[in-house]
This record gives C-alpha cells, sequence and structure tokens, in this order.
C-alpha cells in the first residue's frame, strides 16, 4: 500500500526523470536521427529521396492521426498483441516449467517442440488460415506462434540453469517440494523467463504485422499495406513509425514489469 | 562486541558441553558408475567425529573428500557400509533413498546463498521452512546471529552486493539457524585473500565456541585446517580412505600469532608430510594414465 509520502516520493522521482539528463539525451538521439533523415533527403542521396521527408509525412498526418479510422487501428492491433501474448505466456511458462523439470516429459516434448521450433512464425499463415475459422482467431493464433516458442525455450533452459548446489543448500536446509518450487525454481528461473517474455513480444509485432498484411480486416499491419497499394507512402511511414512506437510501448511494459521481478541482479 | 555475556544473550545461550553431533563412518564406502565405468573413490573408510569436534579432514585433489561429505550430507548414495549420526543410521548401502536434511546442514565451497533473497532472508530460511519458528521470531534470531558477526548493517542487502567473505559467514549463520547436530563445510574459504579469510575463521570460531557444535571440515589450506581444528584427518589418494588422524594440541582461544609458533610449525611440517606424500601418489598414477 502506497502511503502518501511515498506517492509524493515516487512522483518526486517521476518528475527528477522527466528532465533528467538521462531523458535528454534519449529525446535527442531521436532526433538526430530524424533530422539526418532529413537532410539526406533534402541532398537527395539515392534510394532515401524516394522516401517521404519527416517534414511531408509529419505535416500529412497530422490531421488523420486524430481520426477514428487512425485511432481504430492502433488500438485493434494493440488489442490483438495484447491478447495473442498473454495466451502464449500463459501456455509457454507451464510448459518450459515442467519441459525443465520433468526430464521424461522433456524426453517426450521437446524434440517435436525442436522440430517446430525453427520454423518462421509466418510459414504458419497458410495453416492459420485453414485452421481457424474467424481471421480474428487466426491472427490470433500467429501471435500466438511467435511468441510461444520463446518463452517455452527460455523458461526450460532457465530451470535448467538453476546451480545444483543451491538446489542442495534448500534440501539441506529442510527444504520440501512445495518450497524448492516456490522459493528455489521460480524466482531463479525468472532472469531466464523475462528475456524469453522480451524476445517473445518482439515476435508479436512482426507476427501482428505480418497476419494483417494477408488477412487483417483492420489493424496497423492492414492500413501499412492497404496504403501502399494506395499509393500513400506518407501513411506507410506512419503507420511504420506507429508499429515501432506500439511496439516499443510494450516491451518497456514488459522490461518494467520483469525488471521488479529481477531486483537481486541489478545488485551487482 | 563488547562482552562475552552479550554474546550469549544474543544467540539465546551458550552451550556449556556438547552433547550431540557424534559422527560415525564404518567402513564407508563409495563407487560411482558413470558408464559402467567402476570408479572406487571411496574406499572402506573409517571416520569418528566426537560431539562439538572440530574436525578438518584434508588430502589431495579428487581423493574423496567431497564424495564422503555428500554422502554424509545425503546427497549422495552409500554403496557399502554405514554412516550414523547420535547413533541413528544416516546413510548405509541398504539405504537407497537420500535424505539430506537440517540435522547435518552443508556449506558449499562455490557459495549457495539464495541469490534472489536478502541476507536475512537467507538466513531464515532453514527454521521457517521447517515451520520451526515464524518469520518474525526468526527475523529476530537471525538479526542477533548477523550482529554477532558484524553483518546487521547489511541484512537487506542482495549477496551479489556484499563482499565474498560476508556471504560466506551469512551461508555459516543460516546454516547455524536450523541448530544444526554437525556442519557440514566443503571448503567454504577457498576462493578469499588471505585477510578476508581470517576474519571469517575468527567468526567462525567465536561461534563454535559458543554453540559448540560439531564440524566436518574439508579444506586444501593445510593453515586453515591446523588452526582451526581439533584434529586433522588426511586421507589417502583416491580411493580415499585414512591415511593418518592427527591431534591439534594448541590451546584454544586460538589466536593468529599462534600461526608463527613452533608448535604450530611442527604440526604443519607433520601434516604437510603426508599430504605431499599422496599428492605425489596421486600425481604419479595422473602421469600413467595419461601415458596409456
Amino acid at each position: 500500500m502506497a502511503t502518501r509520502s511515498e506517492t509524493s516520493k515516487s512522483f518526486e522521482k517521476f518528475r527528477k526523470n522527466l528532465i533528467s539528463a538521462r531523458t535528454a539525451r534519449r529525446i535527442g538521439g531521436v532526433a538526430i536521427f530524424v533530422i539526418a533523415w532529413q537532410l539526406a533527403a533534402d541532398a537527395g542521396i539515392p534510394g532515401i529521396e524516394n522516401v517521404p521527408k519527416p517534414s511531408a509525412w509529419i505535416a500529412e498526418s497530422i490531421d488523420y492521426v486524430q481520426t477514428e479510422d487512425y485511432y481504430l487501428s492502433v488500438l485493434g492491433s494493440m488489442r490483438r498483441v495484447a491478447s495473442g501474448y498473454v495466451i502464449a505466456a500463459g501456455a509457454g511458462i507451464p510448459l518450459g516449467l515442467f519441459m525443465g523439470l520433468k526430464i521424461a516429459f522433456k524426453n517426450w516434448t521437446f524434440p517435436t517442440f525442436e522440430i517446430l521450433r525453427p520454423v518462421p512464425p509466418i510459414a504458419w499463415i497458410p495453416l492459420a488460415v485453414i485452421m481457424f475459422p474467424t481471421v480474428e482467431s487466426s491472427v490470433l493464433f500467429l501471435i500466438f506462434i511467435g511468441a510461444f516458442f520463446p518463452i517455452v525455450i527460455n523458461t526450460m533452459l532457465g530451470v535448467l540453469t538453476i546451480p545444483t548446489y543451491v538446489a542442495h543448500a534448500a534440501s539441506s536446509l529442510g527444504a520440501r517440494g512445495k518450497d524448492h518450487f516456490r522459493h528455489v525454481i521460480l524466482p531463479g528461473v525468472t532472469p531466464a523467463m523475462i528475456t524469453g517474455l522480451a524476445i517473445g513480444m518482439g515476435l508479436t509485432w512482426d507476427m501482428v504485422v505480418a497476419a494483417e498484411m494477408v488477412a487483417g480486416g483492420h489493424g496497423l499491419g492492414y492500413n501499412l499495406w492497404y496504403s501502399y497499394i494506395l499509393l500513400q507512402y506518407d501513411r506507410v511511414i506512419l503507420f511504420m513509425v506507429s508499429v515501432g512506437a506500439a511496439g516499443y510501448l510494450y516491451s518497456a511494459v514488459v522490461r518494467k514489469m520483469g525488471g521488479k521481478y529481477v531486483k537481486w541482479r541489478q545488485m551487482v | 562486541m563488547s562482552d562475552k555475556r552479550t554474546e550469549a544473550d544474543i544467540v539465546g545461550k551458550k552451550v556449556e558441553k556438547a552433547t550431540r553431533g557424534r559422527l560415525e563412518c564404518n567402513t564407508v564406502t563409495k563407487i560411482y558408475d558413470p558408464l559402467g565405468v567402476n570408479v572406487l573413490a571411496v574406499d572402506s573408510c573409517d571416520l569418528e567425529l566426537q560431539p562439538g569436534e572440530f574436525l578438518a579432514i584434508c588430502g589431495p585433489s579428487g581423493c574423496g573428500k567431497t564424495t564422503l561429505l555428500n554422502m554424509v550430507a545425503g546427497f549422495d548414495s552409500v554403496t557399502k557400509g554405514e554412516i550414523k549420526l547420535d547413533g541413528k543410521v544416516i546413510g548405509s548401502g541398504k539405504i537407497k533413498k537420500l535424505s539430506p536434511g537440517p540435522d547435518r546442514v552443508v556449506v558449499f565451497q562455490s557459495g549457495a546463498l539464495f541469490p534472489w533473497k536478502t541476507l536475512i532472508e537467507n538466513v531464515i530460511f532453514g527454521p521457517v521452512c521447517q515451520g520451526i519458528l515464524s518469520k518474525d521470531e526468526a527475523t529476530k534470531k537471525g538479526m542477533a546471529y548477523l550482529k554477532l558477526t558484524g553483518l546487521e548493517k547489511f541484512a537487506d542487502q542482495f549477496p551479489m552486493a556484499v563482499s565474498s567473505g560476508m556471504q560466506r559467514r551469512t551461508e555459516i549463520i543460516r546454516a547455524l539457524m536450523t541448530d544444526p547436530t554437525i556442519i557440514l563445510l566443503d571448503e567454504p574459504f577457498r576462493a578469499m585473500d588471505a585477510l578476508t579469510k581470517s576474519i571469517v575463521h575468527d567468526s567462525v570460531l567465536k561461534v563454535w565456541d559458543l554453540l559448540k557444535v560439531s564440524i566436518f571440515f574439508i579444506t586444501h589450506d593445510l593453515d586453515e585446517a591446523i588452526y582451526l581444528s581439533d584434529r586433522v584427518f588426511i586421507m589417502t589418494t583416491r580411493p580415499g580412505r585414512l591415511k593418518a588422524s592427527i591431534k591439534i594440541t594448541l590451546p584454544r582461544p586460538r589466536t593468529p600469532d599462534m600461526m608463527a609458533s613452533d608448535e604450530f610449525l611442527g604440526l604443519k611440517k607433520q601434516v604437510f608430510d603426508l599430504v605431499h606424500e599422496e599428492a605425489v601418489k596421486a600425481f604419479e598414477r595422473g602421469e600413467k594414465e595419461m601415458a596409456k
């Protein structure tokens, strides 16, 4: 429970972060990139000269980003990614734990898993289309496929990298099965699991764009492709930037939530 | 810490005379069978440790010291023979199920604090897990122990944020918290610099003096073995068995200046010669095996 002083303290921290050197450098880095892009386009560097200049597409987009159309496509993709990702984590974490903990279970499942894992998630698009009755469910399935494999493999490896002597120490101190799980396995696997969750999150944005391009109906990927067909290159850039920004936001959430559980690692 | 009385108050009691912690190993044998190749690691080893005794085990690398410790701890099965703790059989050729437990708690060479728990959370893990103490009681007791070894200021730090010496002291405290009959130390001071080592040694002796718990202490460092222990048990090269048992007659409490005394140096010479003899054998065998 946050007391008032804690709240004001965290507000103080937020305010400090907002105007810190770190924040200034971050914003400055992005600004330099955009300016360099603008200058390169103005100078007529081959390749880049065909791409809409920042000054042009930003001016073109100001009205459009205020429309319901845009808002719904951003929200649509974000919702799809969130749902597919949560399902992937919900299925992937327990499966990875089981594979790490039960050697017989791993023997049964791991080879199949390893054959499926290198298949690029976009190669699942044809199957996703014939397997599921609605566009929505096939898109969700593809997002799930993108996030699922890295989550499972990292969780499993996380279990295997917990040092034996830490587990021995726990038994030596009188820990039983459920204590082991709660105090050794779960905290021990968390760093690797968070890595898997972060990689999986990155892939979900690959997948939502690919899936929406092929079958979408709405969403950022669909609109990106649709704008291309209509030769609206300003919009193409806008949707690319939107995907990037939404992906950044989601990854930041994963990192932030993950960071809470691995405080002990940042103490070095 | 200012005076003895306070120290005793802190841990609740000063044990006057050790009554428990008698460890007996009778013709204990361990054969490993990796890939069908029988490796005789420990061969009919006899050992007896008196209640409250500080026993150091020395021997060349790979002589089976750690195997012996793992059998006592219950991490490894006994192939033949019998291990008894206070008369109760804790390992024998007939028992196949391993049963590590808090009555003979281990401190490992590589450091096995839970990195995800703060020092105090590590320290209270044993008694809370076993349901012996409530979290509050355990925290109180744990803080007292941490204070005894000068660690109370670091109670809320994670292990990675403190020095290796502090980690090791915390680990020993964690072991003591479960009120063990015997503590098994597996080269716990191996990777420490001399200065840190001497500080940790004194903490160990202080706590040992207070609680009179039996200690089974594996080490390569002969100075440390002699300085800390009541008796040094020297093992032969693989297969490990008893080569010699040397009583350390230095008076207690031990102080670092004793390490320069003639008595200490005499003991060291004696122990060194015995260990060296085995180390040479181990080396020659290694050469032969390499030449095959």
